[in-house]
């Protein structure tokens, strides 16, 4: 009886590398950051070029929805304008950007549950419906296509846990759900990519 | 523990996520090399794992979201006055941007006197040597009067006091020698804030000519400056 000798710690997302002192290039990103907050949209550009395909690919993956993510990562920028002055510089810009767009995106997804009345009361994720998408074991989709098909709160768990690298105490806060919820979430969601990748 | 506990109970999630005390891991261990099923899955969820960790961070749009966003701002800007204008959008100046502008000018400069008059023991001195009694009121020289051009306002409004400035500035560049250097330098450095202040605010009226509010500003970040000035002009002749 032996046990599985690969290793078991889930990969945390690559921490950003600090910038060599004197870097030319992130004293230019630190320069637009600061003109930015100051009103400069040229230099608010710069910073929306530079980081839109992070903040797009977190969208897309939450919202499971080109469009939707088109539109969410228009909002996180303008609220990125609207917040750019009180941002201190405590963390990177880029983990400001990533906490405010997962702020905008829940917003959204609550305001939506709202309108629709599709308020999810109940622990036995096992009862929610799999992704209709989701066929006959030969299927071999996309991973983010996989991603896109899962149940919408699975989907967030999922996303936040295993591509964004939260915790699910940070999880459970940011998005009101019990941990033993979000934990049966996540496991569902994992099965039905399983199924769907044809693993 | 039971195979069927393992799985309904998550076991094997919560075992490739290290998650698992150092007891219950031992159990489920064991239960996975004996377990063909159950190895398999812990087999497939590393499987997803591996997938994952090598899906792109970043993935761009598929079209150019700028405009979009651009054109948002450009929208908010004229709609109300939550949104600070992007400069070269917006023909509406929002007045509450402005506003919030004007008291952030405001505090910039009341931190350039506050370093002044409060830092040090020797901007003590000049807080208390610089206290003005009414013959040094009347011994200043007089501070133009804060522009009321409001649209008009231009660069010769405020002519009077750079002149004031520049004098102030050149009888106290005469007596710089009978200042301590830290006593200069935290003059200096004071004039720096307040003239980047100033500068901010010239650059935000040229923006917006009608602002009454940076207009009154302006006048009184060249006041400040004026008196920053005059103290340390004074302090000089006293020592």
């Amino acid at each position: 009886m032996t046990a599985d000798p690969e290793p078991l710690a889930f990969p945390a997302p690559p921490p950003a590398a600090p910038a060599p002192a004197g870097d030319p290039v992130e004293e230019g990103r630190e320069r637009a950051v600061a003109q930015a907050a100051a009103g400069d949209p040229d230099a608010f550009e710069a910073v929306y070029r530079q980081h839109v395909g992070r903040v797009f690919a977190l969208c897309l993956r939450m919202a499971g929805d080109r469009r939707d993510a088109e539109e969410l990562t228009q909002d996180v920028f303008v609220r990125a304008w609207e917040r750019l002055p009180g941002f201190r510089g405590e963390s990177t810009l880029g983990t400001w950007l990533h906490r405010l767009a997962v702020n905008v995106v829940l917003e959204k997804t609550r305001g939506d549950l709202r309108r629709t009345r599709r308020v999810e009361t109940t622990d036995d994720v096992a009862a929610l419906a799999p992704p209709a998408v989701v066929g006959s074991p030969e299927d071999r989709m996309d991973l983010e296509q996989a991603i896109a098909a899962l149940p919408p709160g699975a989907r967030t768990v999922f996303v936040l846990h295993e591509i964004e690298g939260y915790r699910h105490d940070e999880i459970a806060r940011l998005t009101g759900t019990a941990v033993g919820t979000l934990r049966a979430q996540l496991h569902r969601a994992r099965q039905l990519l399983m199924e769907a990748l044809g693993r | 523990m039971t195979h069927s506990a393992i799985r309904d109970g998550g076991r094997l999630h919560d075992y490739v996520d290290g998650l698992l005390s150092g007891a219950e891991r031992a159990v489920v261990e064991a239960h996975v090399g004996a377990c063909n099923e159950c190895r398999e899955e812990v087999r497939r969820l590393l499987a997803l794992r591996a997938r994952l960790a090598a899906a792109p961070r970043a993935i761009e749009p598929p079209r150019d979201l700028w405009p979009g966003v651009r054109a948002r701002l450009v929208r908010r800007a004229a709609r109300d006055d939550a949104v600070p204008p992007p400069r070269a959008f917006a023909t509406v100046r929002p007045r509450a941007a402005w506003r919030r502008a004007a008291r952030r000018h405001a505090r910039l400069a009341a931190a350039a006197v506050v370093l002044v008059v409060a830092s040090s023991a020797v901007t003590a001195t000049l807080v208390r040597r610089g206290n003005p009694t009414r013959g040094a009121v009347a011994a200043r020289p007089a501070a133009p009067p804060a522009p009321h051009g409001g649209a008009g306002a231009g660069d010769a409004s405020y002519a009077g006091y750079e002149r004031a400035a520049r004098d102030l500035a050149a009888t106290l560049d005469a007596r710089r020698a009978a200042l301590s250097p830290e006593t200069v330098a935290k003059v200096e450095a004071s004039l720096r804030v307040i003239d980047s202040a100033i500068a901010e605010a010239r650059a935000a009226l040229a923006r917006d000519p009608g602002n009454q509010a940076l207009v009154e500003l302006l006048g009184v970040t060249y006041r400040q400056k004026l008196d920053v000035l005059h103290r340390a002009a004074e302090l000089s002749t006293e020592i």
